[in-house]
């Protein structure tokens, strides 16, 4: 806990108006450059709230005197307002956990600091779409610290009985589901949760559309694009002929809808690993991994979501922060730590080889062992798409397609009058906010 | 009014009731207090159980029994860091409420006994106040916090819990009912201080209705999550509703919470059930008065 | 957090007695300010300096230029905020429905309390004390856990109910149309009917005995006594509490934003006003328009404070 002012509270209270009426029009400077090398000692704030990350900072810290990190596990749902409070303040911490989208928000927002320079050393670590991740727009305001590349688990023995085979593409899994579907209407062979359109941002992830391309110096939006029209086909074909459940991931007993055969097939990543052989009580052994289906077998591409680690603005030593930031994300001996599941950190690396960290993350009881689990891991690590950019509104977009998204799980609209919707809500949107974007196509 | 009176007067003196209507008066009590006790009764069961068993076996029916590794994993987690979330829960709202009604009953007391111009006026703005919603208020006063620097420090929830309208009006329902101006006026001419009038004389006078206000808002920061949700930053300065949310949120990413979670949700009822159960009698005359004049 | 958790609102109907006392006044303003003053500081702080601000902030909007990224600028930007929100047929969609769900829940509750109130009125004294210990439990559960307790009761995986009516061979669903209120209604009346019980059963007692005592001897049922003699003198009581509950319900958040777990797609995230303004400030960081949003509630939240405090005077007077 911080220090106690109380003469701070009474003298604040008479200043304070005219500093607020001051401090609200002011969106800041700016400007920050930040490409000079820190000399000295120098201490550094670090907000996170991925386990076993603390323990990492301490060994840190023993090897580094010269830059001190100091943890704060900033867990809650409102940690991002408070960066941001902490920002407009002036006494953020230098860096934060993030993810790739509120990375995007905060950028065009203007409340990171560009590390473009002392960053790109590192660069040569990650893989492209984590560099992406953070990089929206072209400049670079953090190091990349996690991926969660998607592939796919399913029940073997169901889908023995029910005759299917493992999916190849999307189509193969419509047809699958509907085979099922015929000699069992109880049973799914997909899940889509209803506050979650994360599976139509995969889709499209994977079908290598573009719903936001930087084109110089203005936006091309594309949510009516060829690519993005074929991605959501399919989330509406899952839709109209019932063949996913809608078992929400926040539900707590959200694994029992595959526990129980319900549904017998599922995307997943490699945060979820390690805790399904004790969730899965039932049915653990039945499981085996297979490739996430793809839109062109030829040329097959997964997404995934990506983990940050921010640098944020009035962060007086980005060289510092950055070396931190990617010692704790490249560096053999963090990632060793982090990825094993006694950490409880979930976390999989985002750096370009990850075959040394696959085995540990793989359940001991849940695969039936008929498939070689760590080659479909890595293979989902070396196969995500690197087309996928975060727009400047992008939070506020997703937002927006949140509520859409219910309805469409209900059937009230199509997955196409949502994406239109969203054609148009994103340009209105960026309009008004004075950022050039126009059409795709 | 003391509570013994209506605890006196509550059985019906009067027409002895049937059987038939005892039966069903019961009957229909019986119904309700079940309804009431399940959800716990579902708690308890709960956090005896280990992940596995939570979802494969009877939700209201005991399976082996964990109770203890549970309380082990809530132990070690984060260096026992849910017993420094009970301690914060504890401090916040008993320096919290305590403040609270200090200020509530001084202010209360002004406005009773002290006549001044824009008495009305003011008592119309807090009776106001007291009616906007505290969920509305936390965010700008966030921002304000942020400004002044005050947020992550105690003060950035104990003020806030401080400033309590609806206490003022308590305080002042009970200035005007249990401070006789004719007992004030005696003491000045015995030449007593202002400040000691208040201090020796009134706040006596009005200690039911301090203890009141001290429980009600005992029970309202025990309960608020709200404000340090906006407020604090760093588990350790949590308290107990908000760890335990920061847990809820944990369990729908990487890891295993929910026996954490249940356990921890059992453990955080106990200190507030024990406290409004032994101060019931006051809690009950309290609200009688507050409510009723 | 709900109102119900939070007993005091209910008592501000009462007609407050005047009893100014004559020859303070001298001193008085003095005095009187001496004593509120650590309330008034605290109360510019915390009441009008964030208002203030909140105020000024809902008069900007935040402007990028180029690609959007780098810094912005936050511009006057008049009333464009509230004319949009003015616009915003979700927004009044999520106020409308908080005031309707708000207004059956609370009659439900109200209606369950006051009979329990009479119950516990008609039965032995020692009786009483186990019923009422037993009816205050889901009172003395902070909010946010019995919350967590109905999200797994109401889960569709985890939650026993569901459990029971699967090898009962039937299938019970919580959310999606009506259920979603009724679920939601289920958990704000679970955790409200022990206090307002209370409530009730102390103006219940507070009745002088004469009252009924005749009709008693007279040899009325106790349900008749009830019905038409207590009933009726507390009907104040109820409908005053009845309104501030309505007041409160405007500000509901804690309870749809823990149940959006379970059901996502029936509890939107502008399901009520406050998760509205939760979303644009803390999701998108929009708190320009946040606070703009904010005040339109404290406005309507006012209007009706003050349309009720007109119409309940008027009729007790």
């Amino acid at each position: 806990m911080s220090t106690i002012r109380t003469r701070a509270v009474a003298g604040a209270a008479a200043a304070l108006s005219l500093s607020l009426v001051l401090s609200a029009c002011g969106g800041g400077d700016g400007s920050d450059s930040a490409a000079k090398t820190t000399k000295g000692d120098v201490k550094l704030e670090f907000w996170s709230w991925t386990d076993g990350i603390e323990a990492q900072v301490g060994v840190w810290n023993k090897a580094h005197p010269e830059t001190q990190v100091k943890f704060v596990n900033a867990a809650g749902d409102t940690v991002y307002q408070k960066l941001r409070a902490a920002v407009t303040s002036g006494n953020a911490p230098c860096l934060s956990k993030m993810d790739g989208m509120n990375l995007a928000n905060f950028a065009a927002d203007g409340l990171l600091t560009d590390i473009s320079e002392v960053a790109a050393p590192y660069k040569s670590r990650y893989t492209a779409p984590a560099w992406n991740a953070v990089s929206p727009g072209g400049a670079t305001y953090g190091i990349p610290t996690g991926s969660s590349p998607l592939f796919t688990a399913y029940r073997a023995d169901l889908f023995q009985k029910y005759g299917i085979k493992a999916p190849k593409t999307w189509q193969d899994l419509i047809d699958a589901g509907k085979a099922v579907q015929k000699k069992d209407k109880g049973v799914k062979i997909y899940n889509m949760a209803g506050e979650d359109p994360s599976t139509l941002v995969d889709l499209s992830w994977e079908a290598g559309a573009q719903w936001y391309k930087l084109a110089g110096d203005h936006w091309e939006i594309g949510f009516t694009s060829p690519e993005a029209l074929k991605a959501g086909d399919v989330v509406q074909q899952l839709v109209d002929n019932d063949l996913a459940s809608n078992a929400s991931y926040a539900d707590p007993g959200v694994f029992k809808t595959w526990d129980l055969g319900h549904t017998i097939a599922m995307t997943t990543s490699t945060w979820q690993l390690p805790i399904y052989d004790t969730n899965f009580p039932k049915s653990k052994g039945e499981w085996q991994l297979a490739d996430s289906p793809a839109f062109d077998p030829a040329k097959p591409q997964t997404s995934s979501n990506f983990d940050v680690t921010a640098v944020l603005k009035g962060c007086k030593y980005p060289d510092r922060a950055a070396q931190f930031a990617a010692w704790l994300s490249s560096s053999k001996e963090s990632l060793t730590a982090l990825t094993d599941p006694k950490s409880k950190s979930g976390l999989f690396p985002a750096v370009k080889d990850v075959s040394p960290y696959v085995d540990k993350i793989i359940p001991a009881e849940m695969f039936n062992g008929k498939s070689d689990s760590a080659q479909v891991i890595t293979t989902a690590a070396s196969r995500v798409g690197d087309q996928w950019q975060y727009g400047p509104n992008y939070a506020a977009m997703y937002s927006e397609m949140q509520k859409q998204w219910g309805q469409v799980m209900k059937k009230e609209i199509t997955v196409k009058e949502m994406l239109t919707h969203l054609q148009d809500w994103v340009l209105a949107d960026l309009k008004s906010k004075g950022v050039k974007a126009v059409a795709a196509g | 009014m003391s509570s013994a009176t209506h605890d006196a007067a509550a059985p019906g003196g009067g027409a002895r009731p049937t059987r038939r209507a005892v039966a069903l008066t019961t009957g229909l009590l019986i119904v309700f207090l079940l309804y009431s006790l399940a959800p716990t009764w579902f708690l308890l069961v709960a956090s005896t159980k280990n992940q596995t068993d939570l979802y494969s076996t009877f939700g209201l029916w005991f399976s082996a029994n964990h109770l203890a590794d549970n309380f082990q994993a809530i132990w070690d987690y984060h260096d026992g860091v849910f017993g420094r979330w009970l301690l914060n829960s504890v401090v916040y709202s008993t320096v919290g409420a305590a403040g609270s009604t200090l200020v509530s009953l001084a202010a209360g007391y002004g406005l009773a006994k002290c006549e001044f111009k824009g008495r009305g006026a003011l008592f119309g703005v807090i009776v106001g106040a007291s009616l906007l919603p505290s969920t509305l208020l936390a965010f700008p006063l966030y921002l304000v916090f942020a400004e002044i620097g005050l947020t992550n420090t105690v003060w950035a929830v104990l003020i806030p819990y401080f400033i309590n309208p609806f206490g003022v009006y308590l305080g002042k329902v009970y200035a005007d009912t249990s401070v006789p101006t004719e007992l004030m006026e005696a003491a000045r001419i015995d030449g007593a201080s202002e400040t000691r009038i208040f201090f020796s004389v009134a706040l006596r006078l009005m200690r039911t209705g301090g203890i009141t206000i001290f429980m009600l808002d005992f029970v309202n920061i025990w309960n608020n999550f709200f404000l340090p949700l906006f407020m604090l930053n760093g588990e350790r300065s949590f308290p107990v509703t908000l760890g335990l949310f920061s847990w809820v949120q944990q369990a729908q990413t990487a890891r295993d919470m929910n026996t954490l979670v249940l356990t921890g949700s059992l453990l955080s009822i106990i200190p507030l059930a024990v406290f409004m159960f032994a101060l019931q009698k006051y809690w009950r005359s309290g609200i009688l008065m507050g409510s009723l004049k | 957090m709900s109102t119900l958790t939070r007993p005091p609102k209910v008592a501000t109907d009462s007609p407050v007695r005047r009893t100014s006392p004559r020859r303070a006044g001298r001193r008085g303003a003095y005095k009187g300010l001496l004593f509120m003053l650590p309330f008034l500081i605290g109360f510019l702080l915390t009441y009008v300096v964030p208002i203030g601000y909140a105020l000024n902030q809902s008069l900007h909007e935040k402007k990028s230029s180029g690609i959007g990224f780098g810094p912005t600028k936050v511009v006057f930007a008049g009333f464009a905020n509230f004319a949009a929100i003015l616009a915003d047929g979700a927004f009044w969609a999520g106020m409308l429905r908080t005031l309707l769900f708000g207004a059956a829940q609370i009659t439900v509750m109200l209606g369950i309390s006051l009979l329990l109130a009479l119950l516990l009125d008609g039965i032995a004294a020692r009786a009483v004390r186990f019923f009422r210990a037993g009816l205050l439990i889901p009172y003395v559960i902070p909010g946010v856990v019995s919350t967590l307790i109905w999200l797994f009761l109401y889960s569709p995986t985890a939650s026993p109910i569901v459990d029971i009516a699967d090898r009962l061979g039937t299938s019970v669903t919580f959310f999606g149309g009506i259920n979603t209120y009724l679920s939601l209604g289920n958990l704000l009346t679970w955790q409200g009917i022990g206090f307002n019980m209370i409530l009730i059963s102390a103006s219940l007692q507070a009745l002088p005995r004469e009252l009924y005592e005749a009709a008693r001897l007279d040899g009325a049922k106790e349900w008749r006594i009830a019905w038409s003699i207590k009933v009726p003198n507390i009907t104040g009581i109820l409908v005053l509490t009845g309104m501030f509950s309505l007041i409160g319900r405007l500000q509901l958040f804690t309870e749809p934003l823990f149940l959006r777990y379970v059901a996502p797609e029936s509890i939107s995230t502008d399901f009520t006003p406050m998760l509205e303004i939760f979303d644009r400030a803390f999701k998108t960081g929009d708190y320009q328009y946040a606070a703009a949003e904010s005040l339109v509630l404290a406005v309507v939240t006012g209007v009706l404070a003050f349309v009720f405090y007109r119409v309940t005077n008027r009729k007790m007077s």
